[in-house]
């Protein structure tokens, strides 16, 4: 995990070497002995790692890789529950990003509600209210803004800026559907 | 479905007297009732509060106030300020997830705070995740510029 976080660490700072570095430390670690049926959680990092750099260097791959990635999610049977809600909160990001709404909405509805914890729970609300008016699902697009704002209601002052854009976002939709 | 299930149980619990909370094989109706508040946001009685474990009450305020857009319901704020504020004043507040809470809630300023009156260095991790997923302006305005640096770095 701390190599994972070395490398988005990284990666947020434009600095690819040391992500490729962090990419390389990774896939030596050994696997698990005897619990071989298990995915080594090492392997999800490095794919994580390796799809943020193929997505933001606009790779032929990125959108294999991702696929692959979803795959991994969806089926990899030793993620434990908070660490599967990131990695798919991570994935949604990635999918959005090249311009699949609907598998960044299926990535991001997949999360445990008690591990969320909260600052991925604001931004995954938000996600989904974005993509849902991409994908033309403007009912469900209002439930989701409105739940933004009730939860930002009280926000700092260099939160209303978004706060507002919720707000018309969601009027917008509600004269929308009447 | 959880939130569902959890209003089927929450309605049938409603009628039950204080010390049937607890049932014998240790569910707690309360914990049922109170989420299920959270999710629709309706009040609840001060005994149900009171009879909330408060060890966990900084848990409660988070998944109170955690929205849930896929089922339609909206965040009881109300109920997870109240929650907040009772585990800081039975000092049973922890710290981590108050701060959660103040991020999710649109208070990052507060949220540092806190962190600073804990002792709590500023982890590593605490950044990766702000940058990853917070959507704040100025989190944004950073990620975004990461994002061009890599891709122009490749170009």
């Amino acid at each position: 995990m701390a190599l994972f976080h070395v490398g988005l660490w990284a990666f947020t700072r434009g600095d690819t070497a040391t992500v490729m570095r962090t990419r390389q430390s990774l896939a030596a670690l050994k696997s698990p002995t005897g619990r071989s049926w298990l995915r080594n959680e090492s392997i999800v990092y490095d794919d994580m790692l390796g799809a943020y750099l193929a997505v933001a260097r606009k790779s032929t791959d990125a959108r294999a890789r991702l696929a692959q990635l979803d795959s991994m999610l969806r089926n990899a049977p030793s993620l434990d529950d908070r660490l599967n809600t990131l990695m798919n909160s991570l994935l949604a990001d990635l999918w959005e990003r090249i311009d699949d709404p609907a598998r960044a909405l299926a990535a991001n509805r997949r999360f445990h509600v008690g591990l969320e914890m909260g600052r991925l729970s604001s931004t995954r609300i938000r996600r989904e209210a974005r993509l849902l008016e991409r994908l033309d699902r403007p009912r469900e697009a209002i439930v989701a803004w409105r739940s933004d704002v009730a939860l930002r209601a009280n926000a700092e002052p260099s939160l209303q800026p978004d706060l507002a854009q919720a707000k018309a976002n969601l009027a917008r939709l509600e004269v929308k559907v009447r | 479905m959880l939130y569902a299930a959890l209003k089927d149980s929450a309605a049938a619990s409603a009628a039950m007297k204080p010390q049937a909370w607890v049932d014998s094989t240790g569910d707690n109706y309360v914990f049922t009732e109170l989420m299920a508040a959270g999710s629709s946001g309706r009040r609840v009685p001060k005994a149900m509060l009171d009879a909330f474990p408060r060890d966990q009450l900084s848990l409660m305020a988070i998944m109170s106030s955690g929205a849930d857009a896929e089922y339609g319901v909206s965040p009881n704020m109300a109920l997870a300020d109240s929650l907040s504020v009772r585990a800081n004043r039975a000092g049973t507040s922890v710290p981590y997830l108050e701060r959660q809470f103040a991020w999710n809630t649109g208070r990052p300023s507060r949220a540092g705070a806190m962190r600073k009156e804990a002792g709590t260095p500023k982890s590593m991790s605490d950044d990766v995740l702000s940058a990853l997923t917070w959507d704040g302006d100025s989190v944004v305005a950073q990620r975004d510029r990461a994002w061009r640096v890599v891709a122009c770095a490749s170009e």
